[in-house]
């Protein structure tokens, strides 16, 4: 597969220039602040008085270009800057706050991925019956649906009123467990799932996972709902096609059809739409993780987000969050050319 | 039906049922094609000749619904009318008694799958027993001479799943096998056969460079490239009856005459039967051996070609060869409009526009009927009354 | 004159009615056929009417400055427990402020983050769009290249980075949602122009004689107008969805402002009240979520409407 193989090493080329894009416009933001306000996030109440000489010594008044390349120079070193609410640096808490967030990413990308494509397929299949009805009713729902308040009632009704469900993390008895030294539970990827696993310690995992159910759930009512619309959408365009009807010349009985032939065409726009996926899961984390006091990156950026703001978390965590939607979008692009022969050659 | 006919369509009625009003698209269609005999069907853009091509597969797209008619085929000696038949038979007869071959080549071609997995599908859907077979042969003798035990167990393994598909290759328990990563591998064997078969297909639809093709994707054929690989996935299996509607209508000029050659010559060497839709009266003349003329939705005029353009009965046959353009000639057209099948003329639809209306044509459509020998004509000004 | 010919003369004017207006008619027609979209009209012409009428249905206290601050109920007091619903404060208060006004005037706070935040989205993206798709050459590579750098962030993170830096309010979320929305609007009308520049209907306007101009309104806009129309209807409901959840996180106006996003937020202490009574707080939770889900549902049910009554191509599905 030449085609194929030219294709990803252009694509990952052109990554190159938005990624420095990426940067530069993080930064572009941070210099919407007077040096004076930056200045002012690296000193203390205590040490107010330094902030002429905080100035000098970070070159915050310096052009535009120089101070780009000792920021650009500091981030590739690591150095995302410190984070007051925390207390920690940014790159840090980033580190240790990723795997909580993953962990939910992981669960909710097949619910998500598959129930989307399923209903999308089934509602454009069945068109204008009762079953196309009630899809495109509840993807109308569920894509109305404020995600933060959607939780909100997920509170109220499962844990507040039915009590199955708590927030956070882990129940109180897991986390003790985990916490004690004397129990030696090794945190091999930060994940509770895996690590419950990997420590002999299957009761955890399952701690874990009922934890996960409800902030899954809010996640991913809202992106369902979008998969679906689209799905559909481009399924009865799929279906309007000649070699649909060529297909069924052959002898084809229509459920082959579908699944043979509409399908992968179908899903060659949906493919792109996990580059929405992806960017709605992040947008997504932030919200769900602070409702339901999920300790990973979202609650993070949302915590450093609330007024007073801490600015290096959030600028941190969104020049993050962009770095990995662009490796996210070359991940997906690669995968179109690997479906659409047709792309490989432009 | 008449004898020695494969195919006869006996008063057939097509309605759309669309926002604007029921179509009547087709409104009593007669029709029967010989054994090994080319059957134009020519008429203007408009006047039903594909939706008549479909409806012999029951393929005919909503909002269009088939109201009423016998569509009878012969096959293995009985006769069987089509339209009463359910979706599983029809599914096992197209493609392999009766095929279709649309307008736009590239159209009916998938373009993420290549040549080879296109006719391959055919081939697997309709000659199964037959390739499968074959690879079943070739496998017990590799098993024969092998003796290393872990290449026995393989082979003893694909063979049990190929005996599991001569009996019903559409089973749960092979789809599952073919999703599973190591297992999927026994399906190679099958596709080295079934390349081996398409390129010998693809050698007898005239392509030059059948290896280079059965990799190919749609849209690096040329046109007449891709109608020849639709030709072959339609001639696959040796169907009984093709149906081509306006194959060589988006081809240029001299792609056109090539295919048109290729037509005839596969339609000797199988013995298909072709019935030949268009509008083009040209490729009429050359390729087919009776002739209908239809118009807004029913038949006009059946007959042997030369007598057809020797002898023209019905008016709007008369009109259309009038209005080939000759060099010595003044150019003559029929006068009005193709009408509006909503709301069509009373009696005969050709009426308004025929220089030969009568009273009786305004009230009664007229029946087609045999006027002369194997001449048929569906006008007023023929026959009793 | 006999009634045979007056039925068939109007046959016949029916017919050949002016194509605009039938296929208008054939509009309204797929809309009325439409129970969804008649919801999505019935909902949005409901929250107009508030926003019309909050003067007279929810009146500010006597002296009040500004309508949009919520005042308390009871008057005077501040930072209270929850109260349940009640004549004075029918939908009950949290924090002390009276819910009810506070969802009635909220209305028109989103009506006011929508319009504003579409509009400028749409102003901005048509202009550097249409810059991009008539200069083409350098000039297009270089707006389309800082298109996908923005593009290249999730909506949300970049906008609570940019309201976090300018410093939290209205106008900061404004702001924020159209820096972040404009790209796509400017890559779509881009691409739709490239698209019908090349179609043959516009070759043939240019054989026939047509100027520049005429080429332009006639025959490029109005058929790459219809995709940003129906693009802009159906993101409403997600700018309105994504100012709240920015306000709800607190990155928007100051405490007290009559705004849906902000309410749900002063609910989150209260989902749960005490052993005996755990949803004793339920109205703090439920009333506000409600209008935002409603409001966003309508505009949804209408873009969605819009879709598949204004696409060309599958009107007549």
């Amino acid at each position: 597969m030449g085609g194929l193989q030219n294709y990803i090493i252009r694509r990952i080329i052109l990554m190159i220039p938005t990624l420095i894009g990426v940067t530069l416009l993080i930064f572009a933001i941070t210099q919407v602040l007077s040096p004076r306000q930056r200045a002012a996030l690296y000193v203390t109440e205590r040490t107010v008085g330094q902030i002429d000489d905080v100035i000098k010594k970070y070159h915050l008044d310096a052009p535009f270009y120089v101070q780009y390349f000792i920021w650009i120079k500091e981030v590739l070193h690591g150095n995302l800057g410190w984070s007051k609410k925390f207390t920690s640096p940014v790159l840090g808490m980033i580190i240790s706050r990723a795997p909580a967030s993953i962990e939910l990413a992981m669960v909710a990308t097949p619910v998500i991925v598959l129930s989307g494509i399923f209903l999308g397929k089934l509602a454009a299949v069945h068109r204008d019956k009762a079953i196309d009805h009630i899809s495109r009713a509840t993807s109308i729902i569920g894509w109305s649906l404020p995600s933060f308040w959607l939780g909100i009632l997920l509170l109220a009704i499962f844990y507040s009123g039915l009590g199955w469900f708590s927030p956070g993390r882990l129940g109180d008895a897991a986390t003790l467990y985990v916490t004690n030294p004397s129990n030696n539970f090794k945190t091999y990827t930060g994940m509770f799932t895996i690590d419950g696993l990997l420590n002999g310690q299957p009761w955890i995992t399952l701690d874990a996972l009922s934890h996960m159910i409800l902030p899954v759930v809010s996640l991913t009512v809202q992106i369902v709902a979008l998969i679906v619309r689209v799905m559909r959408s481009t399924m009865l365009e799929v279906l309007g096609k000649g070699y649909i009807s060529a297909a069924r010349a052959k002898g084809l009985n229509p459920k082959e059809v579908v699944n043979k032939h509409a399908t992968r065409n179908a899903l060659l726009p949906v493919v792109t739409l996990a580059g929405m996926l992806t960017a709605g899961l992040m947008n997504g984390v932030v919200i769900t993780e602070i409702i339901f006091r999920y300790p990973g990156l979202g609650q993070f950026a949302a915590t450093c987000a609330v007024p007073p703001s801490d600015l290096p978390g959030v600028l941190g965590f969104a020049l993050f969050a962009g770095v990995l939607f662009v490796v996210a979008n070359l991940v997906v692009d690669i995968s179109y050319a690997y479906l659409d022969p047709r792309i490989r050659l432009g | 039906m008449k004898k020695d006919a494969i195919l006869s369509v006996d008063e057939l009625k097509v309605r759309f049922y669309t926002y604007e009003g029921i179509v009547k698209a087709i409104e009593g269609v007669n029709l029967f094609v010989r054994k090994g005999e080319t059957l134009g069907v020519a008429g203007e853009t408009g006047c039903g000749k594909s939706v008549t091509g479909l409806s012999i597969l029951n393929l005919v797209p909503s909002p269009g619904k088939i109201e009423d008619g016998k569509i009878i085929f012969s096959k293995d000696g009985k006769q069987i009318d089509l339209l009463q038949q359910d979706e599983q038979y029809l599914c096992a007869l197209r493609g392999k008694d009766i095929s279709m071959v649309f307008q736009e080549p590239r159209a009916a071609l998938n373009p993420v799958y290549t040549v080879e997995r296109q006719i391959g599908e055919v081939l697997i859907l309709h000659r199964k027993e037959e390739i499968v077979g074959r690879v079943i042969k070739q496998l017990r003798k590799d098993l024969e001479k092998e003796n290393n035990p872990i290449k026995r167990f393989i082979y003893k393994t694909e063979l049990g799943l190929y005996k599991k598909m001569m009996k019903n290759s559409r089973s749960l328990y092979l789809k599952a096998a073919s999703k599973i990563p190591i297992i999927r591998r026994y399906e190679h064997r099958l596709w080295k056969e079934i390349r081996k078969e398409v390129i010998k297909i693809l050698k007898e639809m005239e392509i030059a460079d059948p290896e280079r093709v059965v990799d190919a994707y749609p849209h690096e054929l040329s046109g007449g490239m891709a109608q020849r690989v639709v030709i072959a996935m339609a001639l696959a299996c040796n169907p009984v009856l093709l149906i081509a509607d306006e194959p060589t209508t988006s081809l240029d000029v001299t792609v056109q005459a090539q295919v048109l050659d290729l037509i005839r010559r596969l339609k000797e060497k199988f013995g298909s039967s072709i019935i030949y839709v268009t509008h083009d009266l040209g490729v009429i003349a050359e390729l087919c051996e009776r002739v209908a003329i239809m118009y807004a939705g029913s038949i006009c005029e059946v007959a042997d070609v030369y007598e057809l353009f020797k002898n023209p009965l019905h008016p709007y046959t008369r009109g259309l060869l009038e209005a080939i353009p000759h060099p010595d000639k003044p150019f003559k057209s029929i006068k009005g409009f193709v009408p509006n099948l909503i709301d069509p003329p009373s009696g005969c639809r050709f009426h308004p526009r025929c220089p030969y209306a009568m009273d009786i044509c305004k009230q009664i459509k007229p029946k087609i009927r045999e006027i002369k020998k194997d001449h048929f004509v569906a006008c007023h000004l023929f026959g009793e009354s | 004159m006999r009634i045979m010919d007056v039925k068939s003369r109007l046959k016949e004017i029916r017919r050949n009615m002016d194509p605009t207006i039938k296929e208008m008619k054939f509009s309204l027609h797929r809309i009325k056929q439409s129970p969804l979209s008649i919801m999505g009209i019935a909902i949005l012409l409901f929250f107009t009417a508030i926003a019309i009428g909050a003067p007279i249905l929810a009146a500010p206290p006597e002296g009040w400055r500004d309508p949009f601050k919520v005042p308390p109920y009871p008057p005077g007091t501040l930072f209270d427990y929850p109260r349940p619903p009640c004549p004075g404060a029918p939908f009950g208060t949290v924090q002390g402020y009276n819910i009810y006004y506070a969802c009635i005037w909220g209305t028109i706070t989103a009506f006011r983050i929508g319009i504003e935040v579409v509009a400028g989205t749409l102003l901005i993206g048509i202009v550097i769009g249409s810059i991009s798709a008539y200069y083409g050459g350098v000039i297009d590579e270089i707006l389309m290249r800082f298109t996908d750098i923005i593009i290249a962030f999730p909506g949300l993170i970049l906008a609570m980075a940019i309201v976090a830096v300018r410093g939290p309010s209205m106008d900061s979320i404004v702001i924020a949602l159209i820096l972040v929305g404009w790209p796509s609007y400017a890559r779509v009308i881009r691409s739709e122009i490239l698209k019908v520049k090349t179609e043959d209907y516009v070759e043939a306007a240019k054989a026939i004689g047509c100027s520049d101009f005429r080429v332009i309104t006639r025959h490029i806009l109005p058929n790459s107008i219809y995709t940003i129309i129906i693009m802009a209807s159906l993101d409403i409901g997600a700018i309105v969805l994504s100012a709240a959840a920015l306000s709800f996180l607190g990155l928007g106006p100051p405490s007290g402002y009559a705004d849906w996003g902000q309410f749900i937020n002063f609910s989150r202490p209260y989902i749960y009240k005490s052993a005996q009574d755990p949803l004793g707080y339920w109205w703090t939770w439920t009333i506000p979520g409600i209008f935002i889900f409603t409001f966003v549902l309508g505009w949804n049910l209408l873009g969605d409407a819009f879709r598949d009554i204004l696409d060309p191509t599958i009107r007549r599905r």
